[in-house]
């Protein structure tokens, strides 16, 4: 399992490849392709304002994709980072409806509900395949939908507006429960620090601990590993509570910074879009800032698409899946000419 | 003196074969001690269960007279025993002090990596023993003989006072072997003890203090080596007189059935694995290859069947070039394949055994346009293979893999024979199966050279080479040194063909 690993300018070339073939679809429809590229760039960097919803959509996305990354290098398919979201926002929307609290003794309290609440459902995907067997990917699908459930469960039941049964989500939380923001913006600067701590923690655990070494050596042969002495088992285990840990924290800003209530859709799709993210950096925690912010930028801008051109904001989507494909594609080509070239140096 | 490891009573079964049966092992410290024995005779199992890989049936280990109860590697490794197994257990896009330091035990030692200090400790350590290996160098770069220096550097680096190698060599050139041993007799001065696992009587005799032989998952005796000889090790191995040539048939050899001219194959990272290798196999005969391991032999057997690209070179089969014939031609043009790994390429582990005996060739048994199989022609056919080549359990619907290792080879064989083949292709026929089984795969190869069949046999073994083949071709580095009638072969000659001597250079040669 490798993601892709290719120079800066490998992935400049996918951006182009990416907005010809999207630049394609738009001269089908008769759509003005270069007004459709300006809106994205005016969309989303256009104003400060803009610029910091921007930001503030690339945190939860650097948070979760920063939590793949831990799993990824141990080797696992880790898909259930949504329902760590959802866990993480559940927990943290707990803890905002029940403790009448000043801010800055309820925001604490709310990060550390939530990384909790990742780490439970982590814990759960750990065990089922650690004692149970079950392959993460369907541990981690299978509880995906488990916390979807629950959500729903609690915004039209037990957390439901007074005398409204709707799915529009609950009550919204008392002001001491939102993460402070800068006069006049949405962007919580307390959001985005915790998104770099976060990555910084992963670069950290991963180049310079112990505990990183062996989850990167159990990442790549895990029958070897297991004869160095090292419990696998409990590896993994701890990978995937970490992980689901790192993802809660997701959806306490989720929760704190922009909805500020439980919404269903809490987890944003973040934990399937991170995995792109992910796959894109090639697991090197450091990537995944730029590249969680341009797709930031995908999704801020191209809801000006539908506002002035008509377009349908799904088409931001398309971008990205593009934008993926096309990074698959010029890494294979890469392989093919560097292998091409061994065979040539080989024969000289 | 309290023996340094004592293995009481050790017992272990796997399904239906007693891997060790009540062995009694005792090591002393400081001694190279060997473990002799034929594939199969239970002496990984038994180091696996010291290293605790498998864990025993029954059985008591002690170690420097302590009761202890080993149970996975990490018990092992804190008792101070540490193993090199037959494949390198390295993670290849690591450096070599990752690799070293990865999996150290953390107690007491702190969270945090310092491989600066570790490299330089490693360097160190390397020169003391005299392993020379650059600490900052990544795995993937390093050569099989390095692979190994770190393999032990690895124990060294974790204070490991027993070192377990399961057959060291069998992956390195003399050369290489010979420098390995002068690093074991060192670290065996300084107090290290070390168990090494091998069938090569000649090891046995150049590098052990004492010597364990085991057969058929007993230990038979221990012996000084100094007290001691070859053809006593090789008897009680066996269990009988070694004769070296099975009785064959006068050979009857006819016209040239498989023709290689001049073959180019890269390996998979672009490695040029063969380099110009022309051979011919004519009907009625076994041409053996030997060869230390690696040397090209895989990369040849998979360019014959297809299964690799060939970059330069022709393969001709009965008068037709079969050089780039897709692999669902190969029956047609008469050629079979025996491939070394019987579980993994030449079975399907969860289909049943009837499915696999007609595996290959499954359109023969279908109805309807090739749309449904016809259960009873398969079950006809499977019945007559495993009647004719003794399978058991005789359970047609069992899955494949659940059968012993000589089981599944002897279907697997069955399938290719029975297919009636000019040619045949056969790797390591038969690696990891027990005397019984060796000698019935043995003797069916014979049986088809005797019906006309050309056999071209690919093995490591040179015993096995040795016993089979009318006309032997040894390969180093992806070259055929020389080729000899097996009447006149003489074992010294071919070891240093295998160590990269060419037939026209050796000292002798008329």
């Amino acid at each position: 399992m490798k993601g892709f690993t290719g120079p800066i300018y490998s992935y400049l070339a996918a951006v182009l490849v990416s907005m010809v073939l999207v630049s394609l679809l738009l001269a089908l429809f008769r759509i003005p392709i270069f007004e459709t590229y300006t809106l994205l760039i005016t969309g989303s960097l256009g104003s400060m304002t803009k610029l910091g919803d921007t930001l503030m959509v690339s945190v939860p996305l650097i948070i979760a994709s920063a939590s793949l990354v831990i799993t990824f290098k141990a080797g696992l398919w880790n898909i259930g980072v949504e329902g760590q979201i959802i866990a993480g926002a559940v927990a943290a929307s707990f803890i905002a409806r029940e403790l009448q609290m000043p801010t800055q003794i309820l925001l604490p309290a709310m990060i550390g509900a939530g990384f909790l609440g990742g780490a439970f459902w982590g814990l759960l995907v750990g065990l089922l395949k650690i004692r149970g067997g079950v392959n993460e990917i369907f541990g981690g699908l299978g509880l995906d939908f488990v916390a979807t459930g629950l959500v729903v469960y609690l915004v039209i039941g037990p957390w439901s507006r007074k005398g409204i049964a709707s799915t529009s989500g609950t009550e919204p939380f008392h002001e001491n429960a939102w993460f402070p923001t800068v006069e006049g913006f949405r962007l919580s600067p307390l959001a985005v620090s915790v998104s770099l701590l976060v990555v910084l923690m992963v670069i950290f655990v991963f180049n310079r601990t112990q505990f990183g070494l062996k989850l990167r050596s159990i990442g790549l042969n895990p029958n070897s590993s297991y004869r160095f002495g090292i419990p696998t088992s409990r590896y993994i285990l701890t990978a995937l509570v970490l992980g689901g840990a790192v993802a809660g924290l997701a959806g306490v800003t989720q929760v704190a910074s922009i909805h500020h209530r439980l919404v269903p859709s809490i987890s944003g799709g973040y934990g399937f879009l991170g995995i792109l993210v992910v796959l894109l950096a090639g697991y090197r925690p450091f990537l995944v800032i730029p590249i969680a912010f341009f797709f930031s930028m995908i999704a801020i801008g191209s809801i000006q698409w539908q506002l002035r051109l008509g377009l349908h904001s799904s088409l931001g989507g398309v971008f990205q899946g593009t934008l993926v494909l096309s990074v698959v594609l010029i890494s294979a080509m890469r392989l093919l000419r560097q292998r091409r070239e061994k065979h040539v140096k080989t024969e000289e | 003196m309290v023996p340094y490891i004592e293995l009481r009573n050790i017992n272990k079964r796997f399904s239906d074969v007693n891997a060790n049966d009540h062995v009694d092992l005792s090591v002393n410290m400081g001694e190279i001690h060997a473990l002799l024995g034929e594939n199969g005779a239970g002496k990984s199992t038994l180091m696996n269960i010291l290293y605790g890989l498998d864990y025993k049936d029954e059985g008591e280990i002690f170690v420097q007279g302590q009761f202890s109860d080993i149970r996975t590697p990490s018990d092992a490794i804190a008792l101070g025993i540490g193993m090199i197994h037959q494949d390198f257990m390295l993670i290849p896009p690591f450096t070599v002090t990752e690799n070293v330091v990865v999996g150290l035990d953390e107690e007491g030692s702190s969270p945090l990596l310092d491989l600066d200090k570790a490299a330089r400790s490693i360097k160190a350590l390397s020169e003391q023993h005299g392993l020379d290996v650059d600490p900052h160098a990544r795995v993937e770069h390093l050569s099989v003989g390095e692979e190994q220096r770190v393999e032990i550097l690895k124990l060294l680096f974790r204070n490991a006072k027993l070192l377990i190698l399961d057959e060291p060599t069998a992956v390195l050139t003399p050369q290489e072997a010979e420098g390995l041993f002068e690093v074991l007799r060192s670290l065996a001065d300084n107090d290290h003890t070390i168990i090494f696992i091998t069938h090569k009587l000649h090891e046995v005799m150049n590098i052990s203090d004492r010597v364990t032989v085991m057969r058929d998952g007993k230990a038979i005796d221990t012996l000084k080596t100094e007290s001691t000889n070859p053809r006593e090790l090789a008897m009680k191995m066996v269990g009988r007189e070694v004769v070296f040539h099975i009785d064959k048939n006068l050979r009857k050899s006819g016209e040239c059935v498989l023709q290689i001219e001049n073959l180019h194959v890269d390996d998979d990272t672009g490695y040029h694995k063969v380099q110009g290798v022309s051979l011919d196999v004519h009907s009625g005969e076994i041409l053996g290859l030997a060869g230390v391991d690696g040397n090209g032999q895989s990369e040849l057997a998979q360019a014959l069947m297809n299964l690799r690209p060939i970059k330069e070179g022709n393969i001709i089969v009965n008068d037709v070039d079969v050089t780039n014939i897709s692999s669902s031609l190969h029956r047609s043009a008469g050629m079979a394949y025996v491939p070394a790994d019987r579980r993994k390429v030449g079975s399907v582990s969860e289909l049943s055994v009837a499915l696999n005996t007609i595996l290959g060739n499954i359109n023969h048994y279908t109805t309807a346009g090739n749309l449904i199989i016809q259960d009873l022609q398969v079950r006809e056919h499977a019945e007559e293979l495993v009647e004719r080549f003794d399978v058991r359990p005789r359970n047609l619907t069992l899955d494949a893999g659940k059968l012993s290792g000589g089981n599944l080879q002897k279907v697997v064989l069955g399938r290719e024979i029975m297919h009636e083949p000019s040619l045949l292709i056969v790797e390591q026929p038969s690696r990891g199966l027990d005397v019984g089984a060796t000698e019935y795969v043995r003797r069916q190869l014979l049986t088809e050279r005797d019906r006309g069949t050309a056999i071209f046999l690919i093995s490591a073994e040179l015993e096995e080479i040795l016993a089979l083949s009318d006309r032997i071709a040894i390969i180093y580095e992806g070259e055929i040194m020389g080729v000899i009638n097996s009447d006149e072969a003489v074992v010294e000659a071919i070891g240093l063909m295998m160590g990269g001597t060419r037939l026209e250079d050796l000292p002798g040669y008329r």
